[in-house]
């Protein structure tokens, strides 16, 4: 039989251990924790015959039961078990011995009492025996009654447990749902309770069968999220946590790389995808805004080990829980101030197995388009304007334009107008599909998933397969010991020939033929054509270029509940990838048509191969030691950890040229010129951490962190930091005046303090280094070595403050929810790079300790869930977050620029620094009133359609002094919403997601500059540029190679802020009645578009790609999601 | 119970974690970076202080050091851009401060200097020979003299860095002209008296006591200190190290390079593990060869125009071709250009060193896998062995000088042929150049140029007989004579750009259209009072605000 009992005391027990917590601190003080451990288990064994050796004197009257435990407890090395309900110990008794065994005290304290006591080593057990009869046997009519029990989707639910109230008699589910008691009274009251659900009451009545359906627990305050090494109910953090909802809805999304799935999802997050390369689409996040001039991404901790995000299949997510403030990231100390993104993955559930598949098939399309100008005779005589309006001979010939103009229309072929972005971006299909296995044992559980994708990219050479597994196996060994492994990879195979851009797209010209008939490609074709342009069709078939990368990843690990509440876990980490590169040059030729003759061969002479391969892998170990005491309305809850990583990464290059054949792509096959190259770098990092949590009555909550770190990215002196953080929290809705507000379920304010630190930067930047630069003398090779790179021996951590506010509430039993933060984020010893003279030799800039960086913001997250009607709920779940941020102290007056940006004490991070267009000068006459008037241009005196800049400064001199600060370069604003709708089993979802108060700078030469080149695109934008005919415009005249019109200025610079549907999808799931038919748990079929529409100023590509990218992706899908 | 199981486990789960801790060293934290060599392990033994220095030595290959030297001619009236090749807009008048050439030649040539300092702060310390280490000091100083002469040429006054400074404190303002010579002239003397005169061939291309007293006299010569510079040039020419190799094409050629003419040059191979980067045959050579060039400058009219005829008189286009110059350029094209004899008679009779600087029209080139190719007029694409340029359009003469032949260099951008910095021609028309201002033009002028003509095959030049075009008869026309020989000499090695600066001579030369051979006007030149001097990087005055501009530059 089950005893519940057991299950619930667990928690309200305690135990009296003065002396061994006494022991335990005098130990912390001296010695590491892991002797600490060693003699407490010592400890242990040697015990067995103290209580007969032990003998003790105590004289006491009129004292309590507890104060004689104590006494005991203080004279000797005993400490007493019991439950606080079941012994008395308040009754007063007088104990008067000398020299007596502990036994001989304890049967005079509880002689003609029913308590009865077991000595195990140095605990003893104090027993009521008559709490052990469980049940009166009375005279009342017994009766039996069986049932089943399901889930809301009508799964049958194992593992319930059904108790009859009042009693400990209970029961737990089967594997199936089913459960059976019997000789229980008619009147009795059955408890129906599952974690995560809601618990339900049934008056058995004269029913025989009780079978229901248990529903799920609305924003549940008893919802536990995971937290740095552990997890926390939700009510009692003190700290600024996101969990981000990442469920079937998420599944049903095309989201093939995890990051770029969490935009929208979370208050605080700055998810961008600047590519949507299949295989390369992972975004860069931000966790409230730039707090470093630094590498800003964020911690991200996977099943507790430090790892790629994106190495995680999304089905796999359990849960992901975003650390945001100092409080909750600072246990991850030293990597930790760009926040902490934590995964947990799923693990095998008790019960029968359960299998699922999800899948999916769509079609991706280009989310954007470039918008060059295809017609070949316009893109000509563009050319030969830009030439002639800086005094250069046009390129073409009138009558070459001419005759193209008039021979395209009947000859496309040897007069091409090709569209290069239409003719090389095509819908492309994608697929993914995932398979799950997940079941167990009461005492083993085993989980796994195979997935499959495909991404075939919209562009050929861009595909991306991948094949994914995970395998996750717990077993509990007995009562004290428990243990678990997992193992994760995948193998992957992507082409790269596509890179990670299109800039091939812009790097060419309409009068090209992709490809003729026969076979052959074409090159440039007009007298005039540089015939340096490419033709990406050609660049692309004369090569190949494969990654395949094999990841395994797995983890191992042992727990012990080394004694009540002391639970002792290690584990061990390992990851390891290998990606292979073969890349093979082919010799291929570009064809003028029209003259029938080779325009240009490839650069290479002789085929080439490359082969290479990078190695990584990483061996982490962790340690931990928690403590949980609960006594009365206290509870304390602690750890103490040891974390050590290490990580190395190896690279071997090679190539070889002139194979036999060009079938063969293996170097032994190859016959000339061999290279070989290989380099190596590693890291390592150690770390020694602990936290601590009490709470009073659930109202008053404390808790303080503090981890000790030293890395390896900086030298002996400077490597170790101590990074601590405070935070506390009183649930107002706890106090007795808030009690009768009965709308009011939870009500949480929250403070905390901390510092977090950062070394995000490379491997050896303090170490000054001669590296190899090889001369000749007398024609023969001699070694050479020289400092390439400056180094700074005192880098040391980032140092980020971080001060956050925050309040939590639910109110309306729970349909309103959320949270409202504030916070101050203050970065000190800012690691950047700066720009350093270059009469240090133009080598690349060391690392310093430089400047302080200060953010500050407000997040507000809000969610809303209600019913009409029976049938139809919806949820509403948004998240807003604004962030400003200044650079406090950089280098008093002095700024340092960065392309368009300046960097300068007292404005924000590189706000965007510009020289303001008034207007496009018409003509020559407001030119020469402007010099007549005193006027003096730099770098040139205009001409007719250059831009007049502002004479910002008013000294008549427009130069770079005239600059503004303009634009920013971070978003300051983030936010998303998600609309859950739900009716007799349709689902309905949607996600908004975008950014505000952002700002890019439009630079690339062939994309969006005035200044354009022979053999490069123009944009359509140029159409309407200033010509002596088009005086009115913005647009200025076209020129090549010419400054006055590119100097930094606010017409490139767009407003990047956007809104984006990111998804849109409508589910269905087939009634239980007719699954059950078929004996199917549950049957969705769902259709999801992803990224389908934008709102933006922006006139590039894309808002979140906005340079001349791969642009990202927006896809439709059909799915389906079976469970069984 | 299971109380002696559980304490046995904990034990050995206690013991290993311990052995698990104790087995991590100390120095679990100490990782050092795996391809190179940290500072205080270097500077140890001979053979890392000839590295030391021979990294130096690198340091002059650097694009805008002399890696792409051949680029300084696009500057001047005798080289163009080659269909819209701008180099950086110098040329046409729009560079700006922040123009990234101006920038990559400051912060390459201090690169230099940086790491001379760094090897002087701790060469003198080593326990190495200490003839060994006499010479790398000097080594190492005429090499840090060397840069600066780079600086000083191109900027004009510069900061002195003279040992290792703080990244951070490397914002001095700017030394006077003066300060700079006498800097670079006590490097210098300190080389001169620690360098051996020549080396065996396993050493051949080091710095050599002739190479730093060529240099000091060039610095005296380009300060217009006559006097010091012809002396200086006497020296070297008295001291009979070095002869004029007797076959200038050789000059230019992988296997000849090594001569007596060498004073300095930056020694090139075409090897991967050579980081250096001699990229001559890849701008300056055309599509025919073995890497396939880019013809990205072209030497101009004046420049081919300037060779004079075999018997030293001056070349004219309308005495080989009558009514050349009144020709239209559709009858240029079809009545000359196209006919290779036509063309053929404007290169026949002319200076032999124009054969070997240029590609002329219908002249030969073995290309690639040794095929000869012939520069036809226009260019067939269809004929295998016509030879093609990038970009064709244009007609222009090419580059023949410094660009390989056949299957040679083996890397693209990797030229086996040494860049001359000195060699003896220069030594010989500098000291003319001198002693000209000097004395005159007495017997020693005459003999130093005449032996850089001779070589060439050219008349020589004589103050006796003023009926011949050689006749020469005053310190102003021998100045002229000197300013052609040495444009004609020296083409396309990029000091003529140098020289026409000092001579302040830009504004008048270097203001004009630029056409092609039949007169197709391609674009104009411009140079303006400003560009003698290249302006200081703006970017390097935003950070050392220290630094003055020089004159007429604005941001």
């Amino acid at each position: 039989m089950f005893n519940p009992n057991n299950y619930k005391s667990m928690q309200k027990k305690w135990f009296n251990d003065e002396g061994l917590y006494r022991a335990l601190f005098k130990c912390l003080r001296v010695m590491k924790l892991t002797v600490l451990i060693l003699l407490a288990t010592l400890m242990h064994l040697s015990a067995s015959v103290y209580a007969q050796q032990t003998k003790l004197s105590i004289s006491l009257k009129d004292a309590t039961v507890r104060d004689v435990l104590k006494t005991v407890e203080n004279q000797s090395e005993f400490f007493f078990l019991y439950k606080n309900e079941n012994i008395d110990v308040n009754r007063t008794v007088n104990v008067d011995v000398k020299e007596k065994s502990v036994e001989y005290i304890l049967d005079q304290i509880f002689k003609g009492t029913s308590i009865s006591y077991e000595v195990v080593n140095r605990q003893i057990v104090l027993i009521d025996k008559e709490h052990e009869i469980s049940l009166p046997q009375g005279p009342q009519q017994q009766k039996s009654v069986k049932g089943n029990v399901t889930d809301s989707s009508g799964g049958s639910l194992p593992g319930v447990s059904i108790v009859v109230k009042g009693t400990t008699t209970g029961v737990i589910t089967d594997n199936d749902g089913n459960y059976s008691l019997s000789n229980i009274p008619e009147n009795a009251i059955l408890q129906f309770s599952f974690v995560g659900m809601k618990t339900q009451e049934i008056v058995i009545g004269n029913k025989a069968t009780i079978s229901i359906t248990l529903e799920d627990e609305a924003i549940g305050l008893d919802e536990v999220i995971a937290v740095g090494y552990g997890t926390q109910k939700k009510v009692n953090l003190t700290g600024a946590v996101t969990a981000v909802k990442f469920d079937e809805i998420s599944n049903s999304r095309p989201i093939t790389s995890l990051s770029s799935g969490l935009a929208g999802l979370g208050s605080g997050l700055n998810v961008k995808q600047s590519s949507g390369i299949p295989g390369g689409d992972n975004a860069s996040i931000l966790i409230r805004g730039q707090g470093t001039l630094n590498n800003s991404s964020p911690l991200v901790i996977v099943d507790g080990v430090s790892g790629n995000m994106n190495d995680v299949n999304p089905n796999d997510v359990e849960s992901i829980s975003v650390l945001k403030d100092a409080a909750s990231a600072a246990i991850y100390g030293s990597r930790a101030a760009n926040g902490v993104i934590l995964i947990t993955t799923k693990r095998g559930n008790k019960g029968k197995v359960k299998v699922s598949y999800n899948g999916y098939y769509g079609v991706s399309q280009a989310a954007g388009d470039f918008s060059l100008i295809s017609d070949y005779p316009t893109h000509m005589e563009l050319m030969n304007e830009a030439y002639k309006n800086v005094g250069q001979a046009s390129p073409f010939a009138q009558p070459t334009i001419d005759e193209w103009r008039e021979k395209s229309k009947t000859d496309p072929i040897l007069y091409p107008n090709t569209d290069w972005f239409n003719y090389m971006i095509n819908p492309a299909p994608i697929q993914e599909h995932n398979i799950n296995f997940n079941g167990g044992s009461e005492n083993s559980q085993l989980y796994f998933t195979l997935g499959y994708l495909s991404n075939k990219g919209i562009v050929e050479g861009s595909d991306y397969e991948r094949y994914s597994y995970r395998i996750v196996a717990d077993t509990k060994v007995n009562n004290w010991m428990s243990a678990g492994a997992s193992m994760f990879g995948y193998w992957s195979i992507r082409d790269m020939r596509q890179g990670s851009g299109l800039t091939s797209l812009g790097n060419t010209v309409p009068g090209i033929l992709p490809i003729h008939p026969d076979g052959r490609f074409g090159g440039a074709t007009a007298l005039g054509e540089t015939t340096a342009t490419n033709n990406m069709l050609s660049s692309i078939r004369y090569r190949t270029n494969d990654q395949e990368k094999q990841k395994f990843a797995g983890t191992a690990f042992v727990k012990f509940n080394i004694i009540k509440g002391l639970i002792f876990e290690s584990k061990i980490s390992l990851d390891h990838t290998n990606t292979l590169t073969d890349n093979f040059e082919g010799i291929g030729a570009v064809w003028n048509f029209q003259t029938n003759s080779i325009v240009r061969e490839h650069w290479n002479k002789l085929n080439t191969l490359g082969n290479n391969h990078n190695r990584y892998y990483s061996i982490v170990y962790d340690e931990l030691l928690t403590y949980n005491r609960v006594w009365g309305n206290h509870e304390i809850t602690a750890l103490v950890g040891f974390n050590q990583e290490y990580s190395r990464t190896d690279l071997f290059s090679s190539s070889k040229k002139n194979p036999l054949d060009v079938v063969i792509k293996e170097l032994d096959g190859y016959t000339y010129d061999p290279l070989v190259g290989g380099s190596a770098n590693d890291r390592a990092i150690r770390s020694y951490f602990s936290r601590i949590n009490y709470n009073y009555k659930n109202k008053y909550l404390f808790e303080a962190n503090v981890r000790y770190d030293g890395s390896s990215r900086f030298s002996e002196e400077e490597r170790w930091g101590v990074f601590p953080s405070f935070s506390t929290g009183w649930r107002l809705s706890e106090e007795d005046f808030m009690k009768n507000i009965g709308a009011v379920e939870n009500l949480k304010l929250r403070a905390s303090w901390g510092q977090l630190g950062n070394n995000s930067i490379g491997d050896y930047e303090y170490q000054s280094l001669y590296a190899a630069n090889n001369y000749s003398f007398g024609n023969a090779l001699v070694l050479g070595a020289s400092i390439n790179s400056i180094s700074n021996p005192i880098i040391t951590w980032e140092k980020t403050n971080i001060t956050d506010i925050g309040l939590d509430f639910s109110l309306l039993n729970g349909k309103l929810s959320g949270s409202i933060d504030w916070f101050h984020k203050l970065t000190e010893d800012i690691l950047i790079a700066l720009p350093i003279p270059y009469a240090n030799g133009g080598v690349t800039a060391p690392m310093q300790n430089a400047g302080v960086v200060k953010n500050v913001g407000g997040e507000i997250t809000l969610n809303y869930s209600d019913k009409i009607g029976p049938d139809f709920k919806y949820g509403l779940s948004g998240n807003f977050s604004y962030t400003e941020n200044e650079v406090v102290k950089y280098k008093g007056d002095v700024a340092s620029y960065m392309d368009q940006r300046i960097l300068k004490e007292g404005l924000s991070i590189l706000p965007y620094y510009v020289r303001e267009v008034d207007h496009v000068a018409k003509d020559q006459a407001e030119i020469d009133a402007l010099i007549a008037d005193g006027y003096t241009f730099s770098p040139s005196v205009p001409k007719p359609g250059d831009f007049i800049y502002k004479d910002a400064n008013g000294d008549k001199k427009i130069n770079d002094d005239d600059r503004v600060y303009k634009g920013n370069s971070i978003p300051k604003i983030n936010f998303g919403l998600g609309i859950t709708m739900e009716y007799k089993g349709f689902d309905f979802y949607t996600l908004l997601q975008g950014v505000g108060a952002y700002n890019y700078y439009m630079n690339d030469e062939y994309y969006w500059s005035s200044n354009i080149r022979n053999g490069l695109s123009v944009s359509k934008k140029f159409l309407n540029r200033w010509t002596p005919q088009n005086t009115v415009t913005n647009v200025p005249r076209l020129t090549t190679g010419y400054a006055a019109n590119t100097v930094a200025n606010d017409f490139y610079l767009q407003d990047a802020s956007y809104m984006r549907i990111k998804n849109i999808q409508i589910g269905y799931s087939f009634p239980k009645s007719i699954m059950d038919r078929f004996k199917m748990g549950k049957v969705r079929i769902y259709a999801s578009a992803e990224n389908y529409f934008t709102f933006t100023k922006f006139e590039g590509i894309d808002p979140e790609a906005p340079g001349v990218a791969y642009p990202p992706l927006k896809q439709l899908i059909f799915g389906l999601n079976v469970t069984f | 119970m299971a109380n002696n199981k559980l304490n046995l486990s904990n034990t050995i789960i206690g013991i290993l974690l311990v052995l698990i801790m104790t087995g991590c060293d100390d120095d679990f934290l100490d990782r050092y970076h795996k391809t190179s060599i940290a500072e205080e392990q270097f500077w140890q033994t001979t053979e890392q202080a000839k590295m030391g220095v021979n990294g130096i030595y690198r340091d002059l290959t650097r694009s805008n050091v002399y890696g792409q030297y051949f680029y300084n001619d696009l500057y001047t009236p005798f080289a163009i851009q080659h269909a819209g090749n701008k180099r950086n807009g110098l040329e046409m008048g729009f560079a700006t401060t922040r123009t990234g050439d101006f920038r990559g030649k400051w912060a390459e040539c201090y690169r230099g200097i940086q790491n001379s300092n760094r090897a002087l702060a701790r060469l003198p310390e080593m326990s190495i020979n200490d003839d060994l280490k006499k010479r790398l000091i000097g080594e190492i100083k005429f090499l840090r003299a060397l840069f600066y002469f780079n600086l000083w040429d191109f900027y004009g006054g510069v900061p002195i860095y003279d040992a290792p400074v703080n990244y951070n404190d490397a914002i001095f303002p700017r030394n006077t002209s003066d300060e700079v010579i006498a800097f670079m002239i006590k490097d210098l003397d300190n080389a001169i008296t620690s360098l051996p005169a020549s080396y065996t061939t396993s050493d051949r291309g080091r710095a050599t006591s002739g190479a730093a007293k060529a240099l000091k006299g060039k610095i005296y010569l380009y300060s217009k200190k006559w006097d010091l510079a012809a002396q200086t040039f006497k020296e070297i020419i008295d001291s009979k190290v070095y002869n004029l190799h007797p076959v200038y094409a050789e000059l230019f050629k992988y296997k000849t390079e090594q001569n007596s003419e060498v004073v300095f040059s930056i020694e090139a191979i075409s090897n991967a593990d050579y980081t250096g980067e001699i990229s001559a045959t890849e701008w300056m050579g055309n599509r025919s060869t073995y890497q396939s060039g880019f013809t990205w400058d072209d030497p101009s009219n004046i420049l081919c125009d300037l060779y004079e005829n075999k018997d030293g008189s001056n070349f004219n286009w309308d005495k080989v071709i009558p009514g050349f110059s009144s020709m239209t350029l559709a009858q240029k094209d079809a009545n000359v250009f196209k006919k290779e004899d036509e063309t053929r008679k404007a290169w026949n009779n002319r200076d032999s060193r124009m054969a070997v600087t240029f590609i002329l029209l219908w002249d030969k080139f073995v290309g690639k896998d040794n095929v000869n190719f012939t520069y036809k007029w226009p260019q067939s694409n269809s004929d295998a062995t016509c030879l093609k340029i990038n970009n064709p359009g244009p007609c222009v003469n090419v580059w023949r000088k410094f660009v390989q032949e056949g299957n040679d260099q083996a890397i693209r951008f990797k030229s086996e042929i040494n860049w001359p910095v000195i060699r003896y021609a220069d030594v010989l028309l500098m000291y003319a150049e001198a002693k000209n201002e000097v004395s005159g033009i007495d017997a020693t002028v005459f003999t130093a140029i005449n032996l850089v003509r001779a070589r060439a095959a050219q008349p020589l030049l004589q103050n006796s007989d003023a009926s011949l075009p050689t006749f020469v008869a005053s310190t102003d026309a021998m100045r002229q004579r000197i300013r052609r020989e040495r444009a004609i000499e020296f083409a396309g090695e990029g000091i003529i750009y140098s020289d026409y600066r000092r001579w302040k001579i830009m504004i008048e030369t270097c203001n004009h259209d630029v056409f092609d051979l039949r007169g197709s006007k391609l674009y104009t030149k411009i140079f303006e009072e400003k560009n003698y001097f290249w302006p200081i990087p703006q970017d390097e005055i935003e950070i050392n605000p220290s630094l003055t501009q020089n004159p007429g530059w604005t941001n």
